[in-house]
């Protein structure tokens, strides 16, 4: 998916902007893994470039992203929710691996989220994977097919809890979405 | 005299070694490919979590301390993604599989 250029009066359109802007984040990176080092630039002065084109090629047009914003408050009140799940989900899959005869019972659920297309859904699918127990497989549109390590597990509450605080961290309103609209989870294998 | 912070740096950096160390466990014993994307994802990136939080009061610099979190992250945000491939692809598989397909229909399978 290309970043639509719109006409622009201006004589930089919004897609040189972007360029430049996500030029200078991925130069700031570069300088800070590299610390510094003049000589690196030999290198990073190719990987910065490919990174920058990379970044634009797939990234979802700007105008999927239309009420979506995140501010450092919300992120300041994710941090706590993504540390907590973390360690959650490293110490359960890590007591599943050690024990000596404990075998997961694994399955696929269907889940159709109710984030609206862009970033805020995007972050999501790769938030599944980082959440206990829970892998994202498949994502076409609103569907997510998502692997469960034990399915005997409430994995539905923990995902909509998931998309929750996405949806703050989006600026999005999500709680009266959950109101009026039940959503439907089938459970499958 | 100890160090507080080297007491801290000592607990959190074997607690990350453990969950290294499982995540690898995991990675051999789990049944299947789903299976053990859970292992890699979650102990391991727990493992690098603690790690590098175990080290932050270690540096000298605080360019290190930032360098070693941005590791972090972008080594989360590469396993996120990696793992969505992995699992995406093994599904076309399976499911070409069982529909008694060759795995793939595009160019690529001449390297399946």
């Amino acid at each position: 998916m290309k970043t639509a250029a719109a006409p622009d009066n201006n004589s930089v359109g919004p897609g040189a902007r972007a360029w430049v802007a996500l030029s200078a984040v991925f130069a700031i990176l570069w300088l800070i893994l590299t610390k510094g080092e003049i000589g690196s630039w030999v290198v990073g002065i190719i990987a910065v470039p490919i990174a920058t084109w990379c970044a634009l090629s797939v990234s979802v047009s700007s105008n999927k992203n239309t009420g979506q914003s995140v501010s450092v408050m919300a992120v300041f009140r994710f941090i706590p929710y993504f540390f907590w799940q973390s360690l959650r989900g490293g110490v359960t899959c890590a007591l599943l691996a050690i024990h000596p005869n404990k075998r997961a019972q694994t399955g696929f659920i269907q889940y159709k989220t109710r984030l609206p297309a862009g970033n805020a859904r995007l972050f999501f699918v790769h938030l599944i994977s980082l959440l206990p127990g829970t892998v994202s497989a498949r994502w076409q549109e609103d569907q997510i097919l998502i692997h469960a390590l034990d399915i005997t597990l409430d994995n539905k509450a923990a995902i909509t809890d998931c998309e929750r605080e996405i949806a703050r961290l989006f600026g999005l309103p999500y709680e009266k979405a959950l109101e009026t609209n039940r959503q439907t989870i089938d459970e499958g294998h | 005299m100890i160090n507080m912070l080297d007491i801290f740096t000592v607990i959190c950096t074997t607690a990350g070694i453990f969950f290294f160390f499982a995540g690898t466990a995991g990675l051999l014993r789990f049944p299947d490919v789903f299976s053990r994307l859970h292992a890699l994802t979650k102990a391991d990136n727990l493992g690098l979590g603690l790690i590098t939080i175990g080290l932050v009061p270690q540096v000298t610099h605080f360019v290190d301390g930032i360098q070693m979190l941005i590791t972090w992250i972008l080594v989360m945000l590469a396993g996120a993604v990696s793992s969505f491939l992995v699992a995406n692809y093994q599904l076309s598989i399976s499911n070409s599989r069982a529909r008694k397909l060759p795995p793939q229909t595009n160019e690529d399978s001449s390297n399946a």
